[in-house]
């Protein structure tokens, strides 16, 4: 045999190989990228897909065009429904780029590539105070340097994988047995509601305790490594910083919002000591987007959180049947909750919640320390009416004591907004 | 860039490679040499622009340096020549001392003195110990008049070569320059071309498939030594796993780097010849990392004298050289130790040889065996000290290892992989070996090459094609993570 023949019997080998696997993963789709068939006892339910988000979205936006876009970490994924009905009345459509622990940094990169290809003209962004601290790193991030050609490359390196083809068959298995899967709607939202409708509702007291005991004893750890720096030289903007120059520069609406945790979260920061930080977080994104908003109203900052008509939703007992309205756990609020936030924002009139003056604040720096003021009386009035709240929280501690009876006064006078900006600026170049 | 990676596979050689053929095509080797030049900052620059600018650096300054004490050699100016040299070397080892040693010096005067000096965070360009080393030969060689003037490009491309640029072979430029030179004068030799995608096939075979699979059980064993005690079992399957993860990479690399060089038809030499069947820590170091013994034998042990000033002064030579080459791979006491383990086998391999000068004519087998383990347990030990991020942890290691923790338990998973890769290691040819035919390296002396197999020959045929296609879209499906190569890292 000649060696040019060898050469060409190698090369088609290799080409008959990775292309029949990359045919394969790309008919199974167990990503929910390609979409070329729908096969309902092949890949109708995509276990994989959950995990690959990152991969998977931003096609959905390039695939079709949408009014607005919903950004933000798992209580978007979970609770921004794009098929509200009091968005399709109004002709609006909505999707829902929401992924578990998504990044401000990444929020950004969304952002621009939703304005760059689905020319949407309004993005609502869920700011988690949690998450607003500590970049990239893991590897299932987006990388800083995200482009839609990496995207593409990325996409095309997942279709020649060995681990797409385990995840292409257990695709087929899933579908196959009719297994339950959680996995996103075409739209985005997580299919979490109907999950559970499929598997049974978790008991909600015990996912309460169990989200609390986790931000309690470890989310919150790197923050609170970082606490000193962050009071003295203060949070970086850098991400919302880019939002607003791609607002800028596609003439975009933006709402940005502090997602409504339920109330225990509230005190779950307040036993942490990190309310003055928390405080200081929330006056510092008032000043970013404040000064931003020189001659035009289409950003605003809402605060959703701490103790108001939803979060203070009652937290049924143990193996109790009642089911909550708002909450799935102490931080993902239902699709019911979700409603309620569009509903603020975009100003429509309500239809999930009678007009409620304490849900949904729109924050600024001339208001922000009447928003202080009345969140300190509607504690005072929650724990009135739960006494037993702080020791559940002591309760599910398991670090070392921490210093109980701290102020609700900022520990020092607040940073006049132009010192904010100017560190920010220091930070963002 | 990685080989292991996709933008390397399907973007950087089939355009190289095409390129080249176009060069060919016109028979002008000074197109093919600018073309792999090209290629080779290519693939260095990819992602790291000021390494491409630091390799650009260090070049023209060997090779400035290089023509004038080429002068000074065509003039007789032997002290001129020699001031150059100093300069040459110094220069290149400032540099090498700066980007992997200063943080280390640094971080031992502040425990020395008690001052605390900011420890430098320098990032470690890769190649760069490789590509001082081949320069610094160059200027030695120079100097002692037995090396040939060249052209820039040819000097450059000599340097650069993407196949051995990021961790080795040490190439030669006796050996290997008048190839570039001869390059694209005769056709395309296309068995050259299959040999070398049969031989870079293997390669990513062992790096992806090995070396990656037994990566975890090492990891494991070191982690827990990290952090607490260690049971007798897992100590040695960290021990061991490791061996063979360092063993796999660098033979894997090794593998690539000789099948792609063959690809544009230029022979590299032998680095790595079944280290692991060596019965004597002499002859280990004969097939492992071969480049980097004969470079330290040629460059630092005979110039300190070698064997030439007495049995002590040969011993003292002998640590000064595994030490510096402990040295050589990382900056870290470590490093040193494994070095300095090895100068001391090393010794006591030449005194058992001195002590027992009677040889018995043919050795049993088993008597080769007892001693090919016996050098395999002595190496895995001294891995421990390498693959340790502290001496402490290698510490921690060895008393595991020794059983005073328990003697613990693994799983039939890792055993099967470590079966496996005793059986590969140990009864299997080498690459060398099951290619020997064709000459895919530069000559190899015939006690290092050994016979040719009986089964497990290439030779080029359907079934083999097919193999060897499958096997390399297997290896291509696997890449789906940045795993570099170990000695990227040195």
């Amino acid at each position: 045999m000649s060696a040019a023949s060898y050469i060409r019997i190698w090369l088609a080998s290799v080409v008959a190989i990775l292309g029949t696997v990359a045919a394969f993963n790309l008919v199974i789709d167990p990503y929910d990228v390609s979409r070329l068939l729908e096969l309902p006892r092949l890949n109708a339910m995509k276990p994989a897909e959950l995990g690959r988000a990152r991969l998977r979205k931003p096609f959905d936006l390039w695939r079709r065009s949408y009014d607005g876009v919903a950004l933000g970490a798992s209580q978007v994924e979970h609770g921004i429904d794009p098929e509200y009905p009091g968005l399709l009345s109004r002709g609006i459509t909505l999707y829902n780029a929401g992924i578990s622990e998504e990044r401000p940094f990444e929020q950004a990169l969304l952002l621009r590539h939703a304005a760059e290809t689905t020319r949407v003209r309004f993005a609502l962004v869920a700011l988690d105070f949690l998450r607003y601290v500590g970049g990239g790193g893991k590897p299932e991030f987006m990388p800083v340097d995200w482009t839609r050609s990496r995207a593409v490359i990325d996409y095309l390196k997942s279709l020649v994988s060995v681990t797409a083809v385990r995840d292409s068959i257990a695709t087929i298995g899933a579908s196959w047995d009719g297994t339950p899967t959680l996995q996103h709607l075409p739209d985005g939202l997580l299919n979490i509601e109907q999950y559970f409708s499929a598997v049974g509702q978790p008991d909600y007291r015990s996912q309460f305790n169990g989200v609390d005991a986790t931000y309690l004893n470890g989310a919150y750890k790197p923050m609170l490594d970082r606490r000193a720096e962050l009071e003295r030289v203060g949070f970086d903007h850098s991400a919302l910083a880019n939002m607003l120059r791609t607002v800028d520069r596609f003439n975009l609406e933006l709402h940005v919002f502090i997602t409504p945790s339920h109330a225990r979260q509230a005190e779950v920061i307040r036993f942490l000591g990190l309310e003055p930080l928390f405080r200081q977080w929330l006056r510092e994104l008032a000043c970013v987007v404040a000064s931003t908003d020189s001659g035009r109203t289409s950003v605003r900052l809402w605060d959703f959180s701490g103790y108001n008509s939803v979060t203070t939703e009652p937290i049924p007992q143990f193996n109790s049947k009642d089911r909550m309205q708002w909450y799935q756990d102490s931080v993902h609020f239902s699709r019911r909750a979700g409603r309620a936030i569009v509903d603020t924002v975009l100003g429509f009139p309500p239809s999930e919640l009678a007009k409620d003056q304490t849900f949904g604040v729109q924050v600024t720096p001339a208001n922000i320390d009447d928003h202080f003021e009345r969140r300190r009386i509607d504690r005072e009035r929650y724990l009135a009416a739960n006494p037993e709240i702080e020791a559940e929280i002591a309760a599910l501690y398991q670090g070392e004591p921490v210093p109980s009876g701290q102020s609700d006064a900022f520990a020092g006078p607040p940073k006049p907004c132009a010192a904010t900006l100017a560190m920010s600026e220091i930070k963002m170049h | 860039m990685l080989f292991n990676s996709f933008d390397f596979i399907f973007l950087f050689l089939p355009m190289t490679l095409a390129a080249f053929a176009a060069a060919v095509r016109l028979r002008s080797s000074s197109l093919a040499v600018l073309v792999l030049l090209v290629a080779s900052y290519v693939f260095y620059g990819y992602g790291d622009h000021f390494a491409v600018l630091l390799l650009a650096g260090s070049t023209a300054f060997n090779y400035l340096v290089g023509r004038a004490i080429a002068g000074t050699v065509r003039r007789g100016q032997g002290t001129l020549g020699r001031l150059l040299l100093g300069i040459g070397i110094c220069g290149d080892l400032v540099l090498l001392a700066y980007f992997k040693y200063a943080g280390f010096l640094v971080m031992n005067l502040d425990r020395l003195t008690g001052a605390q000096w900011p420890i430098p965070v320098i990032a470690l360009p890769v190649g760069i110990s490789f590509y001082t080393f081949t320069q610094i030969a160059f200027l030695v060689d120079t100097f002692r008049g037995v090396a040939a003037t060249l052209r820039a490009t040819e000097y450059f491309l000599f340097v650069a070569y993407f196949p051995h640029l990021v961790a080795g072979p040490i190439i030669h430029h006796a050996q290997t320059i008048p190839q570039f030179q001869r390059m694209a004068r005769d056709a395309w030799d296309a068995s050259d071309v299959a040999v070398g995608l049969s031989i870079l096939t293997i390669g990513l075979f062992k790096k992806l498939v090995i070396a990656d699979s037994v990566a975890p059980f090492a990891d494991v064993a070191f982690t827990h030594a990290a952090g607490g005690p260690v049971a007798m079992i897992d100590g040695w399957v960290g021990a061991f796993a490791y061996g063979f993860q360092i063993y796999f990479d660098f033979s894997g690399y090794s593998d690539m780097a000789v099948g792609l060089s063959l690809l544009v038809g230029v022979r590299l030499p032998l680095n790595f010849a079944s280290p692991y069947k060596a019965t004597s820590i002499v002859e280990f170091w004969t097939r492992w990392h071969m480049s980097l013994s004969q470079f330290l034998r040629d460059y630092l042990y005979i110039p300190l004298g070698g064997n030439r000033k007495g049995q002590a002064r040969r011993y003292v030579n002998l640590m000064a050289t595994m030490l510096l080459g402990g040295l050589w791979h990382g900056a870290g006491w470590t490093f040193v130790i494994w070095g300095g383990l090895h100068g001391l086998y090393l010794v006591a391999n030449h005194l058992l040889r001195t002590a027992r000068p009677v040889r018995l004519p043919r050795p049993p087998a088993w008597m080769s065996w007892l001693k090919r383990i016996a050098v395999f347990v002595a190496v895995t030990i001294a891995w421990v000290f390498f693959r340790a991020d502290s001496i402490a942890t290698a510490f921690a290691m060895l008393g595991g290892m020794s059983g005073i923790h328990g003697f613990g338990t693994t799983d039939a998973v890792t055993l099967s992989w470590l079966a496996a890769c005793f059986i590969v290691v140990w009864a299997l040819p080498n690459t060398y070996q099951i290619f020997a035919r064709f000459r895919p390296t530069l000559p190899v002396r015939p006690e290092i090459a050994g016979a040719e197999p009986r089964l497990l020959v290439w030779r080029p045929n359907v079934v083999g094609a097919v193999m060897t296609g499958v096997v390399f879209a297997c290896c291509v499906l696997t890449i789906n993570k940045f795993s570099p190569f170990l000695y990227f890292r040195f």
